[in-house]
């Protein structure tokens, strides 16, 4: 029987971390703190800057998704005594803790 | 530049609205077809929700009336730097804290079967006291955040409803003349919400959320369009606040830096919603979080930055406004021309602000699963009488609602921010219970005494205590220039370090059914 996978972290991808905390420093535009100019006539270019930086979180989590994926996290929860998707109710078998 | 004349009276987006409110209530009718009849479906839809319906109702349990009518009052207060705040850091953190908590606290759930947070704190941590001094501290800070739904929902339909009903609901204010008052609102959309959670459970609240969140998603971006449109276009809209107040569209004098960067800290309360936690455990697999982790942002761009340019643009038509709540229903009335796509608008809106469902619905499942079944003893209350104590918990909850909501409300979004401070408070609770090994039931105890203890002080000094005074929206009480929750956090932080690495650490068995 394959021996059931541990929830540890993903070990491939781990400099993808270094790239997130890059990105989350980039949050901090400074340098547009007292910038009224309008983008396009009309876009705040402070809102720009973030409207952009929304974009570029959902690219950076799609990267992490490819490089840095914990796959043996699914096979982790399917072996326990809850992770059959049994139908009975919580409480009576579930699994869940109660009081003594 | 003098504010256009509003659009003729017409009583078509009430229709709306009600056919939108129907509409909920045949979705939650329909969910109950597919209920399997037992409390682990009515409580997690058997762990059954795929990708897409997945994203959706993630999304729209996060995005409340604090995301469009918030941040629309927070940005006609304080300009476009509401954006950086809240959403663009709430995409990459909410992300974040999906992969690394919520992913692996799905995985708990699964695989141990429990329903609610609570539960699993009982058991990584070894202690029934634990989850007994939690539950009333989720209740405490729940109900603010349901209160922001409440709040919000009358002070759109408020303004939305200005001078319809000139006869009925007269008052002396101009800004409210002819309104629906806010305790109607609240009580009609209390009614639907709880007619359509009691049909389906958590599944009818899923399907709810998802079709929520395309309706609000599509309402944003119409209404933007609509708005610019009757203002002679987007360039003529942001001109005339350049023109009026230029501050509105920079930060200079508005945010102070260290104000910014500690705000990034307030979307890690995501992690301890047991809300979310709730919605996580309806998952299929681990699959489906790819999803939420790449289009969650998106996501937000596409509701905050349309309800961002809203609140910016009121400034420049100088709109007389009472409660800046109102400004989002006053701007969709005023410059949407044709009622039944403003009816369609508004119902998007109200679709966000009636997200309260899944938060009411959690607030129910916790006081079953983790009050009453533990003192009735296990297996003693039936899964019918189960659904029937959660329902009954729900009422009382939005009662207690109602009656706060009645007093002088604050303004939404600096309600919410002091509700997210506190759950960010109980954020180090979660990461050290899933990744350090050493962490002790003290730590923990430690941990959520030291949250408690801080944010209570903080939000007496910086909230409840300027109302009292009648100050009714008192200023953002920073401490050495940075927002209170950085100090919750790092209280609660140190508290858990150094009452655990004083304590003798857990049991070997139990670290082995997390860590192995």
């Amino acid at each position: 029987m394959k021996p059931i996978e541990s929830t540890k972290p993903a070990r491939r991808g781990r400099w993808m971390w270094i790239v997130v905390a890059v990105f989350a420093f980039l949050h901090w535009d400074f340098w547009l703190w007292n910038d009224t100019t309008l983008w396009f006539g009309f876009l705040p270019a402070g809102l720009g800057y973030h409207a952009l930086y929304s974009l570029g979180a959902g690219l950076l989590w799609a990267v992490f998704i490819v490089v840095a994926w914990p796959d043996h996290l699914e096979e982790w929860a399917s072996g326990g005594p809850g992770g059959r998707d049994a139908a009975e109710p919580p409480g009576s078998g579930s699994g869940a803790v109660r009081p003594r | 530049m003098t504010p256009a004349a509003a659009p003729a009276v017409s009583y078509l987006p009430l229709y709306v609205i009600g056919a939108y409110f129907t509409v909920l209530i045949a979705l939650g009718v329909a969910s109950m077809r597919s209920f399997r009849g037992t409390s682990k479906d009515y409580f997690t839809a058997s762990h059954s929700v795929g990708p897409v319906l997945f994203l959706l109702s993630i999304f729209s349990t996060v995005m409340t009336a604090f995301a469009m009518v918030g941040s629309t009052a927070k940005s006609y207060e304080d300009g476009i730097g509401v954006y950086p705040l809240m959403a663009s850091s709430s995409g990459l953190v909410h992300s974040l804290v999906f992969f690394l908590v919520g992913m692996r606290l799905w995985a708990i759930g699964k695989r141990h079967g429990f329903v609610t947070q609570i539960q699993f704190f009982r058991d990584r941590f070894e202690s029934q006291a634990l989850g007994t001094l939690l539950f009333p501290i989720l209740v405490l800070l729940m109900i603010p955040y349901v209160l922001t739904g409440f709040i919000g929902a009358g002070a759109f339909v408020q303004g939305a409803t200005r001078g319809m009903f000139p006869t009925v609901f007269a008052t002396a204010d101009p800004a409210t003349n002819g309104a629906i008052p806010s305790w109607i609102t609240v009580l009609v959309v209390s009614a639907v919400v709880l007619l359509y959670i009691f049909q389906g459970g958590v599944r009818g609240a899923v399907w709810a959320n998802a079709f929520q969140t395309i309706m609000f998603l599509v309402a944003g971006v119409a209404a933007v369009w609509m708005i610019a449109h009757s203002l002679g276009g987007a360039h003529a809209a942001s001109a005339a606040v350049l023109a009026r107040s230029p501050g509105h569209l920079a930060r200079e004098g508005k945010i102070g830096h260290g104000q910014f960067l500690s705000y990034m800290l307030v979307p890690l309360s995501v992690g301890m919603f047991p809300h979310v936690f709730q919605s996580w455990l309806t998952a299929k697999d681990a699959k489906s979080f790819r999803t939420v982790l790449v289009f969650h942002p998106i996501f937000i761009l596409i509701v905050w930055m349309p309800c961002v340019l809203i609140g910016v643009w009121a400034v420049g038509q100088g709109l007389p406004v009472k409660s800046s709540n109102a400004v989002l229903g006053m701007m969709t009335a005023r410059y949407i021309p044709y009622p039944m796509v403003r009816g369609l608008v508004q119902a998007g809106t109200i679709a966000a602000i009636m997200s309260m469902d899944s938060q009411v619905m959690t607030l129910g499942t916790m006081f079953t699963e983790d009050v009453v079944v533990p003192l009735a003893g296990q297996g003693r209350i039936s899964d019918r009488a189960q659904v029937y104590w959660s329902r009954g918990f729900i009422l009382a909850i939005m009662a207690v609602s109602f009656v706060l909501s009645q007093y002088q409300p604050p303004n939404v979004f600096d309600l919410g921010v002091w509700c997210f401070s506190g759950f960010t408070g109980l954020f180090p609770l979660v990461l050290g219970a899933l990744y350090w090994k050493r962490m002790t039931t003290a730590g923990a105890f430690a941990s959520v005494l030291a949250m408690l203890a801080t944010w209570g002080v903080l939000v007496y000094r910086g909230l409840i205590a300027p109302v009292l005074h009648g100050v009714p929206h008192p200023e953002e009480p920073l401490v050495l220039g940075v927002m209170p929750v950085a100090w919750v956090l790092l209280a609660a932080s140190v508290a858990l370090v150094a009452v655990s690495l004083a304590t003798q650490p857990p049991a070997e068995a139990t670290l082995r059914k997390y860590f192995d």
